[in-house]
């Protein structure tokens, strides 16, 4: 009676897989419960990091080398400093350009929050097309980001309300990054009337000269500092370590990350040891025969390697599905950014198989090494 | 000319009070063909298991092929040294027969299609051509014994050993494998030692010797 | 301990889903009731006696007008004394700066005098009459203990269940005003605060537009308040855990 299968092509492979189909229950679960472990840490992990370089893209488009904010705040977009200290920052060598910037969240409609971010007049974020003309943001006036105008469903000519404010959206703003593609943007004089900060900025963006070694930079972060005790001073890396939701996602993620990979580790371990227990007997007769305890213990890491392989790449699909879907919701909550997974990740989703694969193999291999062929054949 | 196989005075207890071997003195030369007969508990299976590796003698020495077995890797000693023939079999019952015996190859032959080529006509020759691809759970029981022999001198084994091959057949069944048996020790001159209780598979055998209680009585 | 068998253990299981042997409550474990108390109280009850929040506050009266001020809060709870210090600014003709000192009864004093002050008193000196500044100022000191409405329980129709809200403070005459509270559709949080006089008429509804996380001074990231002359946004813009140190080591004399 032939079979479909290639009667001399049996190896390892085809020995391999035929005893993973033997317990297939088995495996979809080993598979399973792995692939969604991974998965789900891959999620957390890669929603810090498209955060963090969406965050780290936009100020690159805006060359922003240095961030100027309040000391003392834990959560930067509180931070209010006065927008006098643009000369005394204009002053300081080495700087070549300063962006000031009002950031709030205000009530849209009564309703539910948005940001809003205020900009001086002569900035690209305050003027518009009105017909052939590019002309400044007038009082009462707004440009829209396209990802805030399909979350909130506005569109430019809408009238709305901010904070009890009423203002009318005139236009689009073409953001350069998906960050600011969420945001409302209005004169910082508006902004600054309408929450009361008359005089008081968020932030001052500074660009540097190119080509400033780094001891130029300590020097020109020591002066700017030295303008005001409640100044801080970070580079845009040192920002984006701090922003809290950020800081809160990765080290969540990092967490997840261990315990899922422990997990994990113990799904295939057990998994494993309850196999190679029922398979003492198969296994003694195979050393009966003459394959060596190594061998037979290669066996074992094998089929324990397949079933990680196998769980690491459904645990990417996982992962970059659930990125997919974290992204999309944090975009409701005002948080855009975009999925960035890269050849990186999958080299690291496949050092957690490999690892997955040789700790989780550990256990068995040890119960198969220490199988007593005479004992096992008596069974 | 040196023995295959050499016990010297060799004893093997269980917990220092069941004695199922007392001092042991035999040697079989290359080539004979040695039954071992003696009724249950007479020790024939511990015999071939302390010869196969499978246990450790309490006491005294055992040589195989002019080692004694402590220096041999147990590996190397069951792929080129020794075959064994279970009583049980001992197939892997999810497996086909062929796969059976592939299976003993792997270690010896690396390529797919000869171990399949070499295993085939293994079966072949025991009159099994047309059941290859059986599963062993499929086959009769004289069916499955001749598969587990011929999975047992895949590598050529110079000693085989063999725990009552016909304990668990048909009349029919035994005289089949006995025949196998016997063409194949002509054939290739092998040295065969095969524990059995059974008149019929002795008279196979160029030497009989007889064991009670653990002892050689008849040599 | 108890022994069951598996399978009694799924009948329990589903008999107590179609309702049939034992009331809701023995099989549902807590009520749901007893479970939404707790979350309101810790929604609403500030943790921690040592902080500092900023809370803006933007009102509008009836002719469209608005404007913005933002009313700090610093806490400074130690052996010395418990005491508050609130700074106002903004949209305010003066800046204005006082002091008050918690009493272990939730009573309220000003920092440099001993007698009580009245609450009414206390909230005409500062600027804006649409303001609630005599719950701000009274709630910083006591706390709010949410309990299920005793004029409205959980009634046989199955209408949800409604609470109300009761400042422990001793400055506060529980008669003046009660707190309802009008919880969402998914009735898990809250969506209004009715404050209802002695008469029984609402004198302002708060609603809830925002819960915050963790930070957040009561839970309650913003909330509009409509009153009779306007109505009044209030947002946590800030908050601290751990930061209000501002009184002197030792307690001034009287």
């Amino acid at each position: 009676m032939k079979r479909g299968v290639s009667v001399d092509r049996y190896g390892v492979a085809t020995l391999i897989v035929d005893n993973i189909k033997r317990r297939p229950l088995r495996a979809v679960i080993a598979v399973l419960s792995i692939a969604v472990a991974l998965g789900g840490a891959m999620t957390m992990v890669g929603t810090s990091e498209s955060i963090e370089r969406t965050l780290e893209k936009g100020y690159a488009s805006r060359r922003v080398d240095l961030m100027v904010m309040q000391a003392g705040k834990s959560n930067p977009m509180t931070s209010r400093i006065s927008e006098a200290l643009v000369d005394d920052l204009e002053r300081i060598e080495g700087i070549l350009g300063i962006q000031a910037l009002l950031v709030d969240s205000l009530l849209l409609e009564s309703d539910h929050s948005v940001f809003v971010y205020g900009w001086p007049p002569g900035y690209p974020e305050t003027r518009y097309r009105k017909g052939t003309d590019s002309v400044e943001l007038e009082h009462g006036q707004l440009l829209i980001g396209h990802t805030a105008s399909s979350l909130n469903q506005l569109m430019p000519g809408d009238e709305i309300e901010l904070n009890f404010g009423k203002y009318k959206i005139v236009d689009f703003f073409e953001a350069g990054n998906v960050f600011e593609s969420g945001v409302l943007f209005m004169r910082l004089d508006d902004l600054q009337k309408l929450t009361s900060s008359l005089g008081r900025v968020t932030f001052f963006f500074v660009e540097l000269e190119p080509g400033l070694k780094e001891q130029s930079r300590r020097r020109i972060i020591g002066d700017i500092e030295a303008l005001s005790p409640v100044l801080k001073v970070v580079t845009t890396e040192e920002f984006l370590n701090q922003n809290q939701l950020t800081a809160a996602v990765r080290g969540l993620g990092r967490v997840i990350l261990f315990t899922n990979a422990l997990l994990s580790i113990l799904i295939i371990s057990t998994i494993m040891v309850l196999t190679v227990s029922e398979r003492r007997k198969e296994l003694a007769i195979l050393r009966a025969m003459g394959w060596s305890a190594i061998r037979v213990s290669t066996l074992v890491i094998l089929e324990t390697s397949v079933l990680s392989a196998t769980a690491a790449v459904l645990g990417g699909v996982v992962g970059w599905v659930g990125l997919e879907i974290a992204l999309a919701h944090l975009q409701t909550m005002g948080i855009f950014s975009r999925s960035i997974l890269t050849v990186e990740h999958l080299l690291w989703l496949s050092a957690s198989a490999v690892a997955i694969a040789t700790l989780g193999a550990a256990l068995p291999v040890y119960y198969t090494l220490n199988i007593s062929v005479n004992e096992a054949l008596r069974e | 000319m040196r023995p295959l196989v050499d016990l010297q005075n060799v004893c093997r207890t269980f917990g220092g009070v069941i004695t199922a071997l007392d001092d042991v003195s035999l040697s079989v030369s290359e080539g004979e063909t040695i039954a071992l007969l003696g009724p249950s508990g007479s020790g024939k299976s511990t015999l071939l298991s302390l010869i196969a590796g499978f246990e450790t003698a309490s006491s005294g020495t055992l040589t195989v092929a002019g080692k004694s077995i402590h220096d041999w890797h147990p590996d190397e000693f069951r792929l080129r040294i020794v075959g064994f023939l279970f009583q049980q079999f001992h197939l892997l019952e999810h497996l086909s027969a062929v796969r059976n015996v592939e299976l003993s190859l792997f270690p010896t032959c690396r390529q797919p299609r000869q171990r399949f080529l070499k295993s085939r006509q293994l079966l072949e020759d025991v009159g099994l051509g047309e059941r290859l691809l059986v599963q062993a759970t499929d086959l009769s029981g004289g069916e499955r014994q001749r598969v587990a022999f011929c999975r047992s001198i895949a590598n050529q084994p110079r000693l085989l050993l063999a725990d009552e091959p016909t304990g668990n057949l048909d009349r029919a069944s035994s005289q089949r494998l006995l025949s196998t048996l016997s063409d194949h020790m002509l054939r290739h001159q092998s040295t065969l030692i095969v524990a059995t209780h059974d008149d019929d598979v002795a008279r196979i055998c160029s030497r009989v010797i007889r064991l009670q209680d653990g002892k050689v009585v008849d040599s | 301990m108890i022994s069951i068998s598996f399978r009694t253990f799924v009948a329990f299981v589903l008999l107590c889903s179609l309702g049939l042997i034992l009331p809701p409550q023995l099989c549902a474990g807590t009520r749901d009731g007893d479970k939404t108390i707790r979350r309101l109280n810790k929604l609403i009850n500030r943790s921690g006696k040592d902080y500092r929040v900023k809370i803006r506050i933007t009102s509008q009266d009836k002719e469209g007008n608005h404007s913005a001020v933002y009313l700090s809060a610093t806490r400074d709870a130690d052996p010395q004394g418990d005491w508050l210090l609130f700074h106002l600014e903004g949209d305010t003709s003066v800046t204005q700066e006082f002091c008050l000192k918690c009493q272990p009864d939730g009573g309220v004093t000003s920092c440099d005098q001993g007698s009580l002050v009245p609450m009414k008193m206390l909230g005409s000196t500062l600027a804006g009459s649409i303001l609630p500044w005599e719950e701000i100022l009274v709630g910083s000191c006591g706390s709010w203990l949410v309990e299920m409405d005793p004029v409205d329980p959980d009634s046989d129709d199955g209408r949800k269940p409604s609470y109300v809200v009761q400042i422990t403070n001793a400055a506060f005459d529980p008669g003046w005003v009660t707190t309802k509270i009008i919880m969402d559709s998914s009735s898990k949080d809250p969506l209004y605060f009715d404050r209802i006089d002695s008469q029984g008429k609402l004198m302002r509804r708060i609603k809830v537009l925002e819960i915050g996380g963790t930070g957040s001074w009561r839970g309650i990231q913003r909330a509009i308040i409509e009153m009779n002359g306007g109505r009044v946004l209030m947002e946590i813009v800030d908050f601290q855990k751990g930061s209000g140190q501002f009184k002197p080591s030792r307690e001034n004399q009287r």
